[in-house]
């Protein structure tokens, strides 16, 4: 096992490379004068463009530039925007309601979705499967921010329940509606995966088995059915944590929420390539490990698979 | 019949187990499979009953609807009667029925590998029957897991305990099956097919593993198979079936010695024997019927060879042919007064 972990974190390095090269090489090429706009209404005065050239080595080619880059970054330098501010600093600020936001629709998206799947798993077909079907549909065939913005119109607007916007550093309840939002296209993912999961593993030969040993149904479905229709389910939540931190983008965007997904937002107007480098590098070296941690959770969860 | 049919010494009401009359059907939206038609057998305590037949004939359907894990929907039983020691099964209860299951009846299955939960260790497997059935500690049910390893003679079974089914061998993983099974001491055993996924000397070896257990323990055993091979040395009776029914019962000796029904005939006929190397096997021509539309008359005449018109019409009945036989073909005496 500690040899497939050291492997795959060595594959990790050529994956890295070439990601974080692609974003660079696209940021930076990215049409248009990086200094309009910089210096108010007038253009920015000769001296000050000469000093950024400088600094973040614009003449060279961007080959050159894009390794004088990851130099810096490896000694955990993230650079300075054009206005001096640290981008490592602003990571810091956004990250931790980022990480929080998803947290918090990966804990909701996998409660509701688990229970309606295993619910209409083991009910059959009846109204709670239809009904869980249609919305899963409508989930899925919605975009999230039509979904985001209704809620917010909704619930936030005309019913008061909740606060449209979000402030700069909010409570896991302020969360809770934003989250859902971020997490309803995958928790219908997981309910019609487990629902599918539970569905197979029912007319498994060891349920029979179980049954035949006289075990009460309670144990039969919530120990052996379950534990085995569970393993495609967390697999897929592991994976959707570093997919979740990346479409938080949307979400934080309709509920205005401070996270890393605005940063990159306002990165992206502004044409502050520093940042939004950083910032998508820093979600793909997360998703990169999320993915590495879900294949060795998946071996843990499933004894017959076997790593080396 | 069942006055003659007193070996090991049971009446009726002492039987272990006694299926008469037996149907089950399935249903789907392509119409009702008839998959049991009237099945009756009976074992009594310490004593092998052997059920041949040929692919899809009832066998295991018979046995899940003893055990009462038939699939339902689709399986529906509509008629007939299970009785353990006297008790009738398909009216009692699920809870009863549950009860029984485990501590009065098991069953093993053909395949171990399927059938053993593949993300529990075999100890868990085994040791949660200690613990929620007879309420033990997790650290004595898991004592009494290895010491059923031991039992059937897995080597180190203090270690492998903590092993899962796949990193078993299949013939271990047999054994493993059958430790699960004897766990809570049951004493009607039935054990569907469970040589058929093994090598030819592991056959042997857990068909002797099994029979000795049930000679220790004086369990009644359903042996299912469609290889008479394996029946030879154990059972003390037979019943063949074919499309639902029992065809033909006997003591094995002399259902070998003469077989009184075509079907059994045509069976012991596809045996690969040694003696008969390089020839070709014979085998029942055609195939059993499809379950939704069995022929009229008897259901085996478009595929015997002895068939006459008599066969197509008239539905033969059961011919009792004495000490316990009983074979149901128009013409059950005169095969069984061949030479
Ligand atoms: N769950 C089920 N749903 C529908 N049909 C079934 C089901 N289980 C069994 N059958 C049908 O019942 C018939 C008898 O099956 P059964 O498994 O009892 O045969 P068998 O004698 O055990 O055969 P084999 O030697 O192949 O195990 C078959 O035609 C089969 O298709
Ligand atoms: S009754 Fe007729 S068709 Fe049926 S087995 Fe006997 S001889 Fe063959
Ligand atoms: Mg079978």
């Amino acid at each position: 096992m500690g040899r497939y972990i050291l492997r795959r974190l060595l594959q990790l390095i050529p994956v890295f490379i070439g990601t974080t090269f692609i974003i660079y090489a696209l940021v930076w090429a990215l049409p248009g004068n990086p200094f309009a706009g910089k210096c108010g209404a007038r253009s920015c005065p000769q001296a000050y463009i000469d000093k950024m050239t400088e600094q973040y080595n614009l003449n060279e080619p961007v080959i050159v530039q894009y390794f004088l880059y990851l130099g810096k970054l490896l000694t955990g330098n993230f650079g300075e925007t054009y206005s001096g501010t640290e981008v490592g600093t602003l990571i810091q600020n956004a990250y931790p309601v980022t990480v929080k936001l998803a947290l918090v629709a990966l804990i909701i998206e996998g409660v509701i979705g688990i229970a309606a799947g295993v619910l209409t798993a083991l009910r059959g077909k009846g109204f709670l499967d239809n009904l869980v079907l249609a919305s899963t549909l409508v989930l899925i065939s919605v975009p999230v921010f039509v979904t985001g913005f209704i809620l917010q119109i909704v619930l936030g607007v005309q019913l008061e329940w909740i606060q449209p916007s979000v402030g700069s550093d909010p409570t896991i309840g302020e969360l809770f509606v934003p989250g859902f939002v971020l997490g309803s296209l995958s928790m219908a993912y997981i309910a019609r995966l487990s629902r599918t999961a539970m569905m197979e593993n029912k007319r498994a030969d060891y349920i029979r088995t179980a049954t035949a040993k006289g075990l009460a149904p309670r144990r039969v479905v919530g120990i052996h059915m379950l534990r085995n229709s569970l393993i495609p389910v967390i697999t897929f939540i592991g994976t959707d944590f570093g997919a979740l931190m990346g479409g938080a983008i949307v979400t934080e965007g309709v509920f205005n929420i401070h996270g890393i997904g605005g940063l990159i937002f306002e990165a992206i107007m502004q044409q502050e390539g520093t940042t939004v480098t950083g910032v998508v590098t820093l979600l793909v070296i997360v998703y990169l490990l999320m993915n590495l941690l879900v294949d060795i959770l998946y071996a843990a969860l499933d004894p017959r698979i076997r790593y080396d | 019949m069942s006055a003659v049919d007193n070996r090991g010494g049971g009446s009726p009401e002492s039987r272990l187990l006694e299926v008469e009359d037996l149907h089950v059907e399935f249903r789907s939206k392509d119409g009702t499979a008839n998959v049991l038609n009237g099945v009756s057998y009976h074992v009594d305590a310490g004593e092998t009953l052997a059920v041949l037949g040929e692919s899809g004939s009832g066998k295991s359907v018979t046995a899940q609807t003893v055990m009462g894990i038939l699939d339902t929907p689709p399986g529906f039983v509509t008629g007939g009667s299970i009785r353990y020691r006297g008790e009738e099964m398909l009216t009692a209860g699920e809870e009863r029925r549950r009860e029984l299951r485990g501590e009065n009846m098991a069953m093993i299955f053909q395949d171990a590998l399927s059938a053993l939960n593949p993300v529990f260790t075999v100890g868990f497997q085994i040791a949660e029957q200690f613990r929620f059935r007879r309420g033990m500690s997790r650290k004595d049910a898991m004592a009494k897991a290895a010491e059923m390893l031991d039992m059937v003679k897995i080597p180190n079974a203090k270690q492998r305990v903590k092993e899962f089914p796949h990193q078993f061998s299949g013939g271990m993983r047999q054994r493993v099956m059958i430790a699960m099974s004897l766990a809570l001491d049951p004493d009607l055993l039935i054990a569907d097919e469970p040589t058929t996924a093994l090598d030819v000397t592991v056959q042997a070896q857990i068909m002797d593993l099994l029979d000795e257990l049930r000679r220790e323990r004086g369990m009644g055993l359903i042996l299912i198979t469609h290889d008479l091979g394996v029946v030879a040395e154990v059972a003390d009776r037979i019943s063949v079936m074919y499309a639902g029914r029992v065809v033909e019962k006997a003591d094995a000796h002399s259902l070998y010695k003469q077989p009184g029904h075509p079907y059994t005939e045509g069976l012991m006929e596809s045996i690969p024997r040694l003696d008969m190397k390089g020839h070709e096997l014979a085998s029942i021509q055609g195939l059993p019927p499809t379950l939704t539309n069995i022929p009229p008359g008897c259901p085996f005449h478009p595929r015997c060879h002895r068939a006459e018109d008599a066969c197509r019409e008239k539905v033969p009945e059961f011919h009792d042919l004495g000490l316990g036989r009983a074979s149901a073909c128009h013409f059950a005496e005169e095969l069984i007064s061949r030479d």
